[in-house]
């Protein structure tokens, strides 16, 4: 058994190894970067959806191996395909190893933590939701007009007419529903990092203002 | 697979409800294809959703709480979803922002979702009547103030000019009198001159000084002036209050203009004659600021129901500065 995921003691990745992997991923080196986000974005989800604690610890392990045995001479036609099988590997050791203390989920699904959920809404998180609307709004306003209004319109919940709106919406913009569905997720993306953003800020200059003394 | 099939077997992968070969295909899937991968986010989207707005079924409330709300990275993305779903309901809830009146605006601005404005606007209404209401009453005391202090200033200044009139008649009578008569003349003549010093003493702490010039009927040459006049301004002086007073008021109105000795023009007033003791008097109010030490030329015009302009008087005033 394995005590703690790892890789070989005497083997660390060099800027070699690096190179290596990345000229797998593609033969354009500009796109390289591009790919290897990618990658490492669907790696991170699925040892987070496989309720590992620390899941950019399992795709750096990953990624390492992968590098190694390239170095090592290995033939890899299809790096994402390659990684995948070093990923469930690694995700097996995980499960294996001591750090894995929680049984999983009726015998099928490994659970890293203890599941949360959501409380039930307190005074604490009203105020910090109407803190996150007041950065929404603010992330809001650096987007396209039209595209602001879409946001509105398709995330207004309004069960019977949701369908026709979002259809609507699909058709102004000349677009299949699923590929509006995508373009909305992509929005989204943007619009929660913006706000994750802002709370970070805003939680930095709480921490200032309460250093200042009064 | 058709379309909602798969949709389907996305939700039960992210539900955590799918047996293990099948979420193993899944995962192969996506880690290997970027647009399935997509379709994954997509569907985790849509799940988060209908958490949010409480459209999942018991069973399904139940998986997403303990198998997809176990990391802080799901549970942000629910908060967001919360947040987006507000957003989207205030929004929607208003017409388009170029086409909502102000009326609609402000109400929208304080409806009940906005509790703290509210209790804003309540309290700044509060501090705006208060502080209103003591800003009225202060306004109306110190006008009542201002107004009496007037009055007892031109009550002085009448009272010093009579007192003038007085002693230039016991002058006259004075040339005219016997030894005797000379004698309570020059008593009187200083018990006026004391009253003259007095009251203008009082004048000059309430920091107004008054000089009064005689304007004659009929026409006058521009550049010979009738009378010339020294007015001496205490440092504390704040108006000059000049007195033209008119032999006989024959026009609708007055023109003045004052020049100072570089013949630039200091002010310029138009207005009409005004009742006072000496029967009917031009009266120019001039801050005391405006009158620096020096010569000064006041030209006064007369201005007809024709609209037409006749010099009445020009005068010279010397300034003196204390």
């Amino acid at each position: 058994m394995v005590d703690r995921v790892t890789y070989k003691k005497d083997w660390k990745l060099t800027q070699e190894a690096l190179d290596k992997f990345l000229s797998c991923l593609s033969p354009d080196p500009d796109a390289r970067g591009a790919e290897y986000l990618k990658i490492y974005q669907r790696f991170y989800y699925f040892f987070e959806r496989n309720n590992v604690a620390d899941p950019d610890r399992l795709v750096d392990i990953s990624i390492d191996r992968a590098a190694r045995m390239i170095m090592a001479g290995e033939e890899v036609r299809n790096p994402a395909a390659y990684l995948t099988g070093i990923a469930r590997n690694v995700l097996r050791e995980y499960w294996k190893s001591p750090e894995m203390r929680v049984e999983g989920l009726d015998g099928d699904l490994p659970a890293g933590r203890t599941p949360a959920g959501l409380p039930p809404p307190s005074e604490e998180e009203k105020i910090e939701l109407e803190r996150r609307l007041d950065c929404l709004e603010r992330c809001a306003k650096t987007l396209p007009e039209a595209e602001r209004q879409h946001v509105i319109d398709y995330y207004y919940e309004e069960k019977r007419a949701k369908i026709n709106r979002r259809k609507q919406i699909a058709e102004e913009l000349g677009i299949s529903q699923g590929a509006l569905r995508v373009r909305m997720h992509r929005i989204r993306e943007r619009l929660e990092t913006c706000i994750t953003k802002c709370l970070q800020e805003h939680s930095e200059a709480e921490k200032h203002f309460e250093r200042i003394p009064t | 697979m058709s379309a909602i099939k798969q949709e389907d077997r996305l939700i039960r992968y992210l539900l955590g409800d799918l047996p293990a070969q099948d979420r193993e295909q899944v995962e192969a899937r996506y880690l290997e294809d970027e647009d399935f991968f997509t379709e994954l986010q997509v569907a985790e989207d849509e799940i988060i959703d209908a958490y949010v707005n409480g459209r999942l079924t018991a069973r399904n409330r139940a998986l997403f709480e303990k198998n997809f709300l176990n990391s802080d990275r799901r549970r942000e993305r629910v908060h967001s979803a919360r947040a987006l779903m507000t957003f989207a309901r205030r929004h929607r809830a208003a017409p388009a922002r170029d086409q909502v009146s102000p009326w609609q605006r402000a109400r929208e601005f304080f409806r009940v979702d906005y509790p703290l404005r509210q209790w804003a606007l309540v309290s700044g209404l509060l501090v705006a009547l208060v502080g209103g209401g003591w800003l009225w009453f202060e306004v109306v005391r110190l006008r009542s103030q201002l107004a009496d202090a007037q009055a007892a200033q031109s009550r002085r200044l009448e009272e010093v000019n009579q007192r003038l009139m007085d002693l230039a008649r016991v002058n006259q009578e004075l040339k005219e009198a016997s030894s005797a008569e000379r004698e309570k003349l020059e008593q009187e003549r200083e018990q006026l001159r004391q009253d003259v010093e007095r009251l203008e003493q009082q004048v000059s702490t309430n920091t107004l000084v008054s000089a009064v010039l005689e304007v004659e009927p009929g026409g006058i040459t521009r550049g010979a002036p009738q009378k010339q006049i020294t007015i001496s301004i205490p440092a504390a002086a704040k108006r000059v209050r000049l007195q033209l007073d008119l032999k006989s008021d024959d026009y609708t109105r007055y023109e003045t203009v004052l020049l100072n000795d570089l013949g630039q023009e200091v002010r310029r007033d138009s207005i009409t004659s005004t009742k006072t003791a000496k029967g009917r008097s031009i009266i120019l109010r001039i801050p005391a600021q405006d009158l620096p030490a020096g010569g000064y030329r006041l030209l006064v015009d007369g201005v007809t129901e024709q609209n037409e302009t006749r010099g009445v008087g020009e005068f010279l005033i010397r300034v003196v500065r204390k």
